[in-house]
């Protein structure tokens, strides 16, 4: 060893001590300046994501909302029917009393066949009387023709009864076909709309469970991020640790020519100290980096298994809720779109039916008006009875041979009266029925008109419900895209730490070179000075303590002057630990 | 109120690690890299706590600590003096000149938020 071989074992080390306190610096600044930024990415996601539970709120309130509406329909139209069912036995009532006249016209055909009989009669007597008797055949005549008209209009007003019973039987059928359907359409409705509500809302409540816990499980990757941030600050310490090790390095100078031995002995003494003392303090930043590495690798696999484990939770969830998955909320969604289109369409063809049901009120007023029309027209027929029968009383008054036919002329007078009462009878039913069935009518009609409001305004309020359950399904989509708080750069990140990892695992292998090459330094320090003692006749030559106690007294971490304290009798004083707060 | 907080460090490393973990916190901090810009910096505004390291070019620890004790504004400031510095003769020194306390490098996040809540407040 000469003293040029050492001034360039010194330059180089120094040279390669800087150059790994440098690239040390490098590394753990690039993590510095990059893991506050990715924590601030990360509060900046978390808070975007935490609208989730505001949109889950609308979209229940929306469905409530919706549902409260349906409920409300139904109960109208439950209303409605009972309304319709009432009327309907209203109407059925009326029908039943219809069907009384049937029993009137039964009585004035009875009489008007008895009316016939007696023109038979009179006819006979008529022929028997001779002269008298011609002109009252005449009588006869015109008694058989308005018996038989009587008889006719009888069939015809049968008919009509019979035919209006008819329509109004078929009315109301059809009014009850319809309260049937819109029953069973509403209940139906009702049942299918509420699987599908309960469905949205079991769906947003999983959707914001599973956002919840993707944004707990997100908020679990800052620990480590945080953790490597905290071990970032051992860069100062290590910086200072290569400092001290070449500020030790920079005293090893030989001058190999010359000086008393005790001079030379005292130099080898203090050479052959300090490539140990480089030694423990390289080996205790290692030590410190190796921690440090270690922190950052178990820090960046947790935070990495988070990561891959929430993406791919995310990616499970986002395709749970793309269009067309099965109970998705958009499935749900558009199954209640369906049905409220269905809903819709049914209702308003139920409308339109009974538009229609409702119009054929004035075929039955048609139908019953002609109906007492006919009825009306016996009065014409009653009043021609009356006109035989004084025509009758006169000539029999006139003529004593058909004094025999007073009492044919009673009878006739007696009949007269009775059909008019029937008639009288069955007028009042048909005024009686007509009048109760226009009231019926017109309840419909009404009760059509109000509901017709009522299908216009829930198909309103169903609209704007589905608007805000899309508006809420929109905001939901959005905390769920809110979710995906890790960017590719993010992720980046990982790897170019792991590179970094990599050029520290470099770097602690340079250190093992340096030390390798400060024990070979020290070993021949060692064997000059063993040589230089043989040579003088000594054992040993203690250390000058003066240069090592000013040389630590530069280093400013009291373990590396407690190192050099195992050579001499140092003044480092005592120290407190590491992270220890004094508070004075 | 949002407390606002003066690192002085002439470590990059010590004042990105610090300043995060304070600002994580909800601090106000402003970083200095030695005691001459930290002079300039505490004219600036009040400061509810100055932490400083100890051994910094242009101006050290101490004797930023002397200047703030000096200034009738910072008079009261607490300091306190974060180094890797743990020997007890130091932290006497550290004490005369009039810091409040004294960390021993590296910190511990919790037990250096205590005392900073503590101090700050």
């Amino acid at each position: 060893m000469d003293s040029q071989t050492l001034e360039q074992l010194r330059g180089a080390l120094v040279s390669s001590l800087k150059g790994i306190s440098r690239s040390t610096e490098e590394v753990y600044l690039r993590m510095g300046d990059v893991y506050p930024a990715l924590v601030a990415e990360l509060d900046t996601g978390l808070k975007m994501s935490e609208g989730v539970g505001a949109a889950q709120e609308s979209l229940v309130r929306a469905t409530s909302q919706a549902l409260r509406l349906i409920e409300d329909r139904d109960s109208a139209i439950s209303a409605n029917l009972q309304g319709t069912r009432s009327r309907l036995a209203e109407l059925d009532r009326q029908i039943g009393q219809l069907e009384t006249l049937e029993s009137g016209v039964a009585l004035i055909r009875d009489d008007s066949s008895l009316m016939k009989l007696l023109s038979l009669n009179a006819m006979v007597i008529a022929a028997k009387a001779g002269n008298p008797g011609r002109a009252f055949s005449c009588i006869s005549d015109e008694l058989q023709r308005t018996s038989h008209q009587t008889l006719e209009l009888t069939n015809r007003v049968d008919q009509g009864q019979k035919a209006l019973v008819r329509s109004f039987e078929e009315f109301t059928a059809s009014l009850v076909d319809l309260n049937e359907e819109s029953t069973t359409g509403i209940s139906d409705f009702m049942s299918r709309v509420k699987e599908i509500f309960a469905g949205l809302n079991q769906g947003s409540e999983d959707l914001v469970v599973q956002l919840d816990s993707l944004r707990a499980q997100t908020a679990e990757v800052k620990g480590p991020l945080v953790s490597i941030m905290v071990e970032i600050q051992n860069q100062d310490r290590i910086r200072q640790g290569l400092d001290h090790v070449i500020s030790t390095i920079e005293e090893l100078v030989w001058d190999e020519g010359g000086g008393a031995l005790e001079v030379q002995l005292s130099n080898l003494s203090y050479l052959e100290v300090l490539p140990e003392l480089c030694r423990l303090v390289l080996e205790e930043v290692q030590d410190q980096i190796r921690h440090n590495r270690e922190v950052f690798t178990c820090s960046l696999q947790t935070a990495r298994g988070v990561v891959q484990n929430l993406q791919a939770q995310r990616a499970s969830l986002v395709r749970s809720q793309e269009p067309g998955a099965a109970l998705g909320l958009d499935h749900w969604l558009a199954l209640g779109e369906q049905q409220f289109s269905a809903f819709d369409e049914h209702t308003q063809a139920l409308g339109r039916r009974q538009d229609l049901a409702l119009r054929t009120t004035s075929v039955l007023r048609r139908t019953a008006r002609s109906l007492v029309e006919s009825l009306q027209s016996f009065d014409t027929i009653l009043a021609r009875f009356r006109s035989v029968g004084l025509a009758a009383r006169i000539q029999i008054g006139r003529h004593a041979s058909l004094s025999s036919m007073q009492g044919n002329a009673t009878e006739m007078t007696s009949l007269t009266q009775r059909m008019e009462s029937h008639m009288t009878r069955c007028i009042g039913v048909i005024a009686s029925f007509f009048g109760a069935a226009e009231g019926v009518f017109r309840s419909f009609q009404d009760e059509s008109a109000v509901q017709a409001d009522q299908d216009q305004a829930f198909r309103q309020g169903l609209s704007e419900a589905l608007s805000r359950l899309r508006e809420a399904k929109g905001a939901l989509d959005e905390s769920l895209d809110d979710s995906e708080v890790f960017s590719a750069a993010f992720l980046d990140q990982f790897s170019l730490t792991d590179a970094d990892l990599e050029i520290l695992d470099q770097l602690l292998d340079e250190m093992d070179k340096k030390k390798k090459r400060l024990e070979d330094l020290k070993a021949q320090v060692s064997r000059i000075k063993q040589d230089l003692l043989a040579a003088a006749g000594l054992s040993d030559w203690k250390l000058p303590e003066g240069r090592l106690q000013t040389l630590v007294g530069r280093f400013t971490i009291f373990r590396h002057k407690a190192f050099a304290a195992r050579w001499a009798d140092l003044e480092i004083g005592s120290a407190t630990e590491a992270g220890e707060v004094t508070l004075f | 109120m949002v407390k606002n907080i003066l690192v002085v460090d002439d470590s990059q490393a010590i004042r990105q690690s610090l300043g995060f973990v304070l600002k994580q916190v909800g601090y106000e901090v402003v970083l200095a890299s030695d005691g001459l810009e930290a002079t300039k910096l505490l004219e600036m505004a009040d400061w509810d706590l100055v932490i400083s390291d100890l051994n910094m070019p242009q101006m050290d620890g101490i004797g930023l600590t002397r200047h703030i004790r000096q200034s009738p504004r910072h008079k009261f400031t607490p300091i306190l003096i974060l180094t890797t510095e743990s020997q007890l003769d130091m932290m006497q020194a550290g004490k005369a000149a009039g810091a409040t306390g004294w960390i021993v490098k590296p910190f511990v996040a919790d037990k250096l938020l205590e005392v900073v809540k503590k101090l700050s407040g």
